[in-house]
């Protein structure tokens, strides 16, 4: 009598079971962030929180907008965006007077740029790394994983909700501006770059020589490298950019001419002077 | 046919009525508005524990009803902290979640449906075994000798 009652149960137990499991097995065959369209959501929710930091910022930073700055850096990241069909209207630049040495990116597209990283690079491809690299977080989609990483997806919504205040807004910016994402991450984004800046025929040697001479800089303890002090390990990450660049002899064309370099070192300068 | 299924078939008046409230217990949150499946849970187990000395009817279907709620809980468990990991965590939106959401969401109202027919049937006198848990009762509830 037990020993039936047993394999009755056993019986009843594995039918249900194996009924719930199939349920869940062939509802998961279904495509849901497609039919819900997570993404396109995902993107508005983006575009949303990238007008409330950009705002933010506003009130707090110094924007340059001076055209004779902005040209020249707009014209870099035409060519990087054309070269490898990555459509410009994707892609905001935005140029912060800062002497800090940093470059960031912040949801929406939006790049920003500190005069002080514009006066410390030394030539048009070291920009040009940097620029490809912010890109690359932006395409492969980092900085919305870095986000709800950091602060999760309620405080995300209650962002783009109007929810949150003014202070979770500066502080997430703080977040963006000043710590980089995880090694796997950065890693991915150098890699990118490299083929961004090959692609627009850039020579990418240049963007490693200059990680890895401004972390030489780092060591000595200057700490207004932001952008190198804050990515991890920079000297490894100078390493594996001239691992993947190898030895391959590739044609570039210089991305802007020594004239307008230096014009632009100049407006720079005069800029800080001001 | 079980032995003890006999001792379940003419219950009286009171027992039917007290039988009906062990599976009407598993409804308070839904009625009471609250949304987490533990207060149903505790509410079926309370009332368990309070007909532990009834006559077989009674502790019969107290016990499906709360093996079933123990069943539902364990299903919900993983699904309430899969949504926290998503939502303050790094977890991914992926389609595995919302396939078990559904699944979880569609096992809920079909639980809710079967425990007030279960309730209704039960009130009338009649005997109701569910799937799996009225073997598992019969094997867990015993006639008192």
């Amino acid at each position: 009598m037990q020993a039936e009652a047993l394999r009755r149960l056993v019986f009843s137990g594995l039918l249900l079971g194996g009924l719930l499991f199939s349920t869940w097995a062939v509802l998961a065959q279904v495509n849901w962030r497609g039919v819900l369209h997570v993404e396109e959501g995902l993107v508005v929710a983006e575009a949303q929180l990238g007008s409330i930091f950009l705002n933010a910022m506003r009130h707090s930073e110094k924007l340059v907008e001076e055209a004779a700055v902005l040209k020249p850096l707009n014209r870099l990241v035409d060519r990087l965006c054309a070269e490898n069909r990555i459509p410009r209207q994707e892609i905001h630049l935005y140029v912060l007077k800062n002497p800090e040495v940093n470059a960031f990116a912040f949801p929406g597209g939006n790049l920003v740029i500190h005069t002080g990283l514009l006066e410390r690079v030394e030539t048009p491809e070291e920009l040009c790394g940097v620029l490809a690299h912010e890109i690359a977080h932006i395409e492969l989609r980092h900085v919305r994983k870095k986000l709800s990483k950091e602060l999760g997806l309620v405080s995300l919504v209650s962002m783009t909700t109007g929810g949150a205040g003014s202070e979770l807004v500066k502080e997430t910016l703080k977040v963006l501006s000043s710590s980089a994402f995880d090694r796997r991450l950065e890693m991915q984004a150098d890699q990118t770059a490299i083929r961004y800046l090959q692609q627009a025929e850039i020579d990418p040697k240049p963007f490693a020589d200059c990680l890895q001479r401004l972390s030489d800089s780092n060591q000595d303890g200057e700490v207004v490298l932001k952008w190198f002090s804050s990515h991890p390990d920079s000297r490894s990450r100078a390493k594996a950019v001239q691992h993947t660049i190898g030895s391959k002899v590739v044609s570039f064309r210089s991305p802007m001419s020594r004239q307008e370099w230096s014009e632009l070192k100049k407006r720079l300068k005069f800029k800080r002077s001001s | 046919m079980m032995p003890n299924v006999d001792a379940l078939r003419t219950p009286h008046e009171h027992e039917a009525e007290r039988a009906s409230n062990s599976y009407l217990m598993s409804l308070v949150a839904l009625l009471s508005g609250v949304v987490l499946p533990v207060v149903n849970l505790i509410a079926t187990l309370i009332f368990f524990l309070g007909n532990r000395r009834a006559t077989y009817f009674v502790r019969w279907h107290c016990t499906q009803a709360l093996v079933s709620q123990v069943a539902i809980f364990l299903l919900n468990a993983p699904l309430f902290w899969w949504t926290i990991s998503i939502l303050f965590l790094n977890a991914s939106f992926s389609s595995e979640y919302v396939a078990y959401l559904l699944l979880i969401l569609m096992l809920n109202f079909v639980e809710m449906v079967s425990t007030i027919w279960a309730a209704i049937q039960t009130r009338k006198g009649a005997h109701v075994e569910w799937l799996f848990f009225g073997e598992l009762t019969h094997l867990l509830c015993r006639p008192k000798p």
